[in-house]
């Protein structure tokens, strides 16, 4: 018992202890603060994906309807190209019959 | 002393009175906050602690058999301003600038706003992601609060409108599809939205290790089509040409697959923008007339009245009959479209002259009982089962109690009504060795736990092969000299019969009002068969020889050097 009573009052360790005790403290606000950070990253992290995947739509929106056949005959007709005619049936005039 | 002891006797009391006061004052509080008000404050709470994000689904998209989208949805934004401020304000004058909306409508915004000052307020523009970040980089206000919506884009405009429907609100305000495919496949197409529930901080950024639920949202199938993009395109410009040039009221085209059923082009004319607003929703423009118009035939039925003869063994190539003059059937006079008779004409000549008083006789060897089974083995007088919305069964007569003139009438395609889905899906059985097929305009669906792939199926067999062989050359002769013949392709043997229908009103039908149709295929390429009618054209007449049959080749020709189909002519 009197053992025990000389190490609780030891000096030294009471300074060691205090010392851990400190430290302890210091590591869990760090490791709070860093949890609390990381939620607002990941958040802004999935809004950023969120983002780009409307953008992604949106460019995919948009190229096809610069792709769109209406979009490229109007185009065409526009350049002044014109269709390839083919000898393909008679019209007789109907007048005629 | 014993005033002085009253005195503190009242204190005491007034004390307790006080105390008693206050507890049932802070008892009743508590009642009306957790019992009397626990919605409104839970909601409160609610709102403190948790954030709420609303994941809407994407309605699912439509492909052509390129894998191009015809119907997807696109994101846009809406734009909630502020409640009245300089900031707002500003923004107002920044949209102005950059040209979205005009003074009139941003003097109506700044009203409603000052009128509601307090309200943020939800300007009715859908901004496109662009516009967006343009907005958010020239504003000041930095908190621009952006709600993400998807609507519904067509690419290709007005392309395939009366086959893909378009959305609109129903009762619940829910976006629901209407017509064609939007509305048959509504389904598949919607998808279920999601929530993200999340707890957040003091400060409203969300905690990392805290409750929360997210339920993710699931987006809409996407369905592939039969449909063949570039096919569609020459189909609905020729036809929308056609139906001004002939000066028609209206038109149809459908190209089918013969051998699968697959519907490769489908079109109505005058055609609609599937993104319309509510105000200018008209019926009969949207409506799918491929699938819902009935009609009167008229001589393109003929074909098939020929076709059951021939496999009954009723007739053959060689069989004739003498068109000697009108007849009179249960006291119905029976003529020629052009009062004109030919003497003993052989059945390839029926065809060609699109004879009524040779096809009527045909009738009569074939018999109403048969007759009916044969038109309902190819189809009329039942729904096709198209997955389309609005499909039509069309009108028969009953076997029993058919009189000659119904049975005449019925040979050349009067007095029965079709769709002309149900006509070339008729001609299809013809070109495909008498083989019926369901036709289909959906190959498959994609889930998001598994592929659904449409199969061709057969769905009768009126005819034999024989038969149907017999019967291609027979529309092969009848194109090259028959009504048909003045608009003759110089490369392709093309098979196919015309059909002029008067249209019925009360108690007969109008001399100058016709239906005209021409249904065909390419004889060497029997898959692709192909009807185009026109409705009340008149000019330069309303004969199908010199209005549906032009168009239909103007049609065939490009689809010809589309597909690089081999001539067949020298």
């Amino acid at each position: 018992m009197k053992k025990l009573f000389k190490i609780v009052l030891n000096k030294n360790l009471n300074k060691i202890l205090f010392g851990l005790m400190i430290l302890t403290s210091i590591v869990s606000m760090y490791l709070s603060n860093d949890l609390a950070t990381k939620g607002v990253a990941l958040s802004k992290t999935e809004d950023q994906v969120f983002a780009l995947e409307t953008e992604n739509q949106y460019l995919y929106s948009k190229y096809n309807q610069s792709v769109a056949l209406e979009t490229i005959s109007a185009k065409a007709e526009e350049k002044g190209l014109i269709k390839a005619s083919v000898d393909f049936y008679t019209a007789p005039s109907f007048a005629s019959r | 002393m014993k005033k002085h002891r009253f005195h503190n006797l009242d204190r005491a009391k007034l004390l307790l009175g006080i105390i008693f006061s206050t507890f049932i004052l802070i008892s009743f509080r508590l009642f009306q906050i957790q019992i009397l008000n626990f919605s409104r404050y839970k909601s409160l709470a609610r709102e403190q602690h948790w954030d709420m994000h609303s994941l809407p689904a994407r309605r699912g998209t439509v492909l052509t058999n390129d894998n191009y989208p015809v119907a997807f949805s696109a994101p846009y934004y809406y734009l909630y301003t502020q409640p009245l401020s300089s900031d707002s304000l500003k923004t107002l004058n920044e949209i102005k600038a950059m040209n979205l909306l005009s003074q009139e409508k941003i003097d109506e915004i700044r009203n409603e706003i000052a009128a509601n000052p307090d309200k943020p307020f939800k300007i009715d523009y859908p901004f496109t992601w662009e516009e967006k970040e343009t907005l958010n980089k020239l504003s000041t206000d930095k908190k621009l609060k952006f709600d993400l919506e998807y609507k519904r884009s067509y690419p290709e405009d007005r392309m395939l409108s009366h086959v893909l429907g378009f959305i609109g609100k129903n009762r619940m305000g829910e976006e629901t599809g209407y017509y064609g495919l939007e509305q048959y496949y509504d389904g598949y197409l919607k998808g279920h939205d999601g929530i993200m529930v999340r707890e957040k901080s003091a400060s409203g950024d969300p905690l990392l290790f805290a409750d929360g639920e997210t339920t993710y949202a699931r987006d809409g199938s996407s369905i592939y089509l039969t449909i063949d993009r570039n096919m569609q395109f020459i189909l609905e410009k020729y036809l929308n040409e056609g139906v001004d040039h002939y000066n028609a009221k209206s038109g149809v085209g459908i190209i089918v697959d013969s051998l699968t059923g697959e519907i490769k082009a489908m079109a109505s004319a005058p055609s609609f923008d599937p993104t319309f607003r509510e105000e200018s929703f008209d019926e009969n423009i949207v409506r799918n007339t491929a699938i819902s118009d009935l009609y009167e035939p008229g001589s393109v039925v003929k074909a098939l009245t020929m076709s059951s003869a021939i496999d009954l063994g009723k007739v053959n190539l060689e069989t004739t009959v003498n068109d000697s003059g009108t007849r009179f059937y249960s006291g119905y006079e029976v003529d020629n479209w052009d009062g004109k008779h030919h003497g003993v004409i052989n059945m390839t000549q029926v065809l060609q002259l699109s004879n009524n008083i040779g096809i009527g006789w045909v009738g009569m060897q074939v018999g109403p009982d048969q007759l009916m089974k044969y038109l309902h083995d190819f189809g009329l007088g039942d729904k096709t089962g198209i997955d389309l919305e609005g499909e039509e069964k069309g009108i028969m007569y009953s076997q029993n109690d058919l009189k000659d003139i119904e049975l005449i009438n019925a040979s050349f395609g009067q007095g029965i009504s079709a769709t002309p889905l149900q006509i070339v899906m008729s001609f299809a059985a013809v070109a495909n060795k008498g083989k019926l097929m369901k036709p289909y305009v959906v190959s498959k669906i994609e889930t998001d736990e598994r592929v659904i792939e449409n199969q061709p199926e057969i769905r009768a067999r009126p005819i034999s092969e024989k038969t149907s062989d017999i019967m291609i050359d027979m529309l092969t002769k009848t194109v090259s000299g028959g009504e048909a013949k003045y608009f003759i392709s110089k490369k392709y043997n093309i098979a196919g019969k015309t059909g002029t229908a008067q249209v019925p009103i009360p108690g007969g039908y109008d001399a100058y009002r016709t239906n005209a149709t021409f249904v065909g295929f390419f004889t060497s390429y029997p898959e692709f068969v192909m009807l185009v009618k026109l409705e009340e054209p008149t000019s330069p007449s309303g004969y199908a020889a010199e209005t549906a049959v032009p168009l239909w080749m103007k049609v065939a020709e490009e689809v010809a050097v589309y597909k690089g189909l081999k001539p067949d002519k020298n």
